[in-house]
């Protein structure tokens, strides 16, 4: 008999079981198992058990006493095997096949989990891809954490972390996790591929989550306390300097086209560098101090490489 | 027939068995496209299904397979198998990830598709998709995106005011738009451009206004767009000794030569694309760098032009 068809009789078997059922009643019933002595059933029984767990099938283990001796009981749970119907129309099915066409994403799995929805639709329209989408191997861990409001343990760089996670971001070609850092006792985000460890689930926290917008924070935005600062954009750069300040900051327009931003800064080195990109089509208005750091700055790099300063 | 391994065919037929349960006459063919098989393959797993049931393995407990003289497909007695495998979160999550991103760029006739998809999706794996992933593919505002998405697609020119980062200044150029695609964490626009008379990409955040024309008077794509993204040759180049605070440059700029120093220190050989991007770099570096080597290019006097820049408004 092939594996196929023995792996499938043992699967079969455990799902439509009522009760755990033992490796010798297995042994007795399933055809494929009948062959034989104990010990290579065993190792079959084993081999069996673990090829069926890596393919994600769920298999419970129950011990029971028949008299003095502890059994170990087989079952797999139909609430725990069956994917509920997601009653898909086609043209939904057709959308999500298109998207695993048009986005490079950067494992296997996602063949497999096209199978179990409904398979792959033929596609109608052009598929070019638009981009990749890289899969660190932590994804998964953090996503059944999030999904079960589970908190995890991790070391980031050479610190080790406990957090509560809610989020996974993939912006900038790079994978996010956002949740709140019990060791910091703030909302932190985290960048996968920065994780020097593997992933555990932590019971030791209670899991909590920040009720902040911070979802989406600019650089400078990173802090306390921020303090308003005025900054001039000549008109040419105003569309994009507009995105790249987000909501937060606050725009007025002058009559030339130009416009004044209000931007919360609460960490001052990485607002000067959004600055230095605009060259000379921004200027920081105010407050005076945070413009005479920049101009003082700004002023000393031409010393330092070994030119005068203008006057 | 190629020999396929025994627990690549379990996991399909897992997905199989349930689909010909529910879709009940289905032609061979169509399943087997369906699975990426060929039809002498499903027809092989197939002969293994109907051999397989529940104890005492009587006819009556074997999977019922039949398959008529049109090839047509059903499968009856199968409760156990009535439903596919649960999704694993790797599964689930790679599937909503790649939903997630098309998102911005799904174009009016996908996108209500694409959302009701997204939601009986994060419903089955039981998550609220909007709390729990964002996948943006590139940077880029979604209006501007949306109407150089429907311009491709009407296949009409666009007049861009377009910013650009190396020479810091602002053109008007007419473009064929050919295609959109990320790279890096942006979106480009690929197209004819009419100023240039060449393709060019450009940056999508980097386009300040968009027309959209009546017409297309460019040249219709012809290549591929990944040889697009490589360094000019002849570029100079510049070495410099960074500080250890100032080794985010090392994954924010494509680099050639990396060397690590004993005292902490790095030094890195990169290709100069223009002369505002050089003179950002150092004016954002500050005392944290040193210029090792340049070709080419008079970088003392680069970084004097480009702080005097910057403070010609103070």
């Amino acid at each position: 008999m092939s594996k196929v068809e023995r792996l499938l009789n043992l699967t079969a078997a455990l799902l439509d079981t009522q009760r755990p059922l033992s490796a010798k009643e297995l042994r007795d019933k399933v055809e494929g198992y009948a062959s034989g002595d104990d010990d290579s059933f065993l190792r079959m029984f084993e081999r069996d058990k673990g090829d069926l767990r890596a393919m994600g099938v769920p298999i419970e283990v129950e011990t029971s006493f028949s008299g003095a001796d502890a059994v170990e009981g087989y079952r797999i749970a139909s609430k725990d095997y069956h994917l509920p119907d997601l009653n898909l129309t086609e043209s939904e099915l057709e959308a999500i096949n298109l998207a695993v066409l048009s986005t490079k994403i950067d494992t296997d799995d996602v063949a497999e989990g096209i199978w179990k929805i409904g398979g792959a639709t033929p596609v109608s329209s052009r598929n070019e891809v638009l981009g990749n989408i890289s899969f660190d191997d932590s994804l998964p861990t953090l996503f059944a954490a999030i999904r079960d409001n589970n908190s995890v343990r991790f070391s980031y760089g050479d610190q080790d972390r406990i957090v509560s996670p809610w989020k996974l971001d993939f912006k900038r070609a790079k994978w996010y996790l956002i949740g709140f850092d019990h060791t910091r006792g703030a909302e932190r985000n985290f960048r996968l591929d920065r994780f020097t460890s593997a992933i555990s689930i932590d019971d030791t926290v209670e899991w909590f989550r920040t009720d902040s917008e911070a979802h989406d924070r600019r650089p400078w935005e990173y802090g306390d306390s921020p303090e308003l600062v005025q900054l001039w954009v000549d008109q040419d750069r105003v569309t994009s300097t507009a995105s790249l300040l987000g909501e937060r900051a606050a725009l007025s327009h002058n009559v030339d086209g130009s416009a004044l931003f209000e931007v919360p800064v609460s960490s001052i080195e990485p607002f000067f560098a959004m600055v230095i990109d605009l060259l000379d089509a921004a200027e920081i208005k105010g407050p005076p101090a945070i413009r005479a750091k920049f101009v003082e700055q700004i002023g000393r790099v031409g010393e330092l490489h070994g030119t005068k300063t203008s006057a | 027939m190629a020999r396929r391994p025994a627990h690549e065919r379990i996991k399909r037929l897992l997905s199989i068995i349930p689909w010909i349960v529910a879709n009940p006459g289905e032609e061979l063919a169509n399943i087997a496209g369906r699975f990426n098989l060929t039809p002498d393959e499903l027809l092989d797993d197939l002969s293994i299904v109907y051999m397989v049931g529940i104890p005492p393995y009587t006819p009556d407990a074997l999977v019922d397979v039949e398959i008529d003289e049109d090839s047509c497909v059903w499968i009856r007695l199968a409760d156990y198998f009535s439903r596919p495998l649960q999704l694993t979160p790797s599964q689930g999550l790679a599937l909503l990830a790649a939903t997630e991103a098309t998102r911005e760029l799904s174009g009016e006739s996908f996108a209500p598709a694409l959302e009701s998809a997204l939601t009986k999706l994060s419903k089955a794996l039981g998550v609220d998709e909007s709390e729990v992933i964002d996948v943006r593919l590139g940077e880029g505002d979604s209006k501007l995106l949306a109407e150089l998405r429907s311009a491709i697609e009407s296949n009409v020119d666009t007049t861009i005011n377009y910013y650009s980062y190396g020479r810091n200044s602002n053109t008007t150029r007419r473009v064929t738009p050919w295609r959109l695609v990320a790279d890096s964490g942006f979106w480009y626009l690929q197209g004819w451009c009419q100023l240039a008379k060449s393709e060019r990409l450009f940056r999508v955040d980097r386009i300040q206004s968009l027309e959209l024309h009546e017409s297309s008077t460019g040249q219709a794509s012809d290549t591929d767009h990944a040889e697009m993204f490589t360094a000019a040759q002849g570029a100079p180049r510049v070495k410099l000794r960074l500080n250890p605070s100032s080794l985010w440059v090392l994954e924010a700029y494509p680099t050639e030569e990396i060397e690590r120093n004993d005292d902490g220190t790095v030094d890195v050989t990169l290709v100069v694309v223009a002369k505002a991007w050089f003179q950002r770099l150092m004016l954002k570096l500050g005392s944290e760098v040193e210029v090792l080597e340049s070709s080419g290019l008079a970088t003392q006097d680069l970084i004097s032009e480009g702080r005097d820049k910057v403070l010609e408004r103070y």
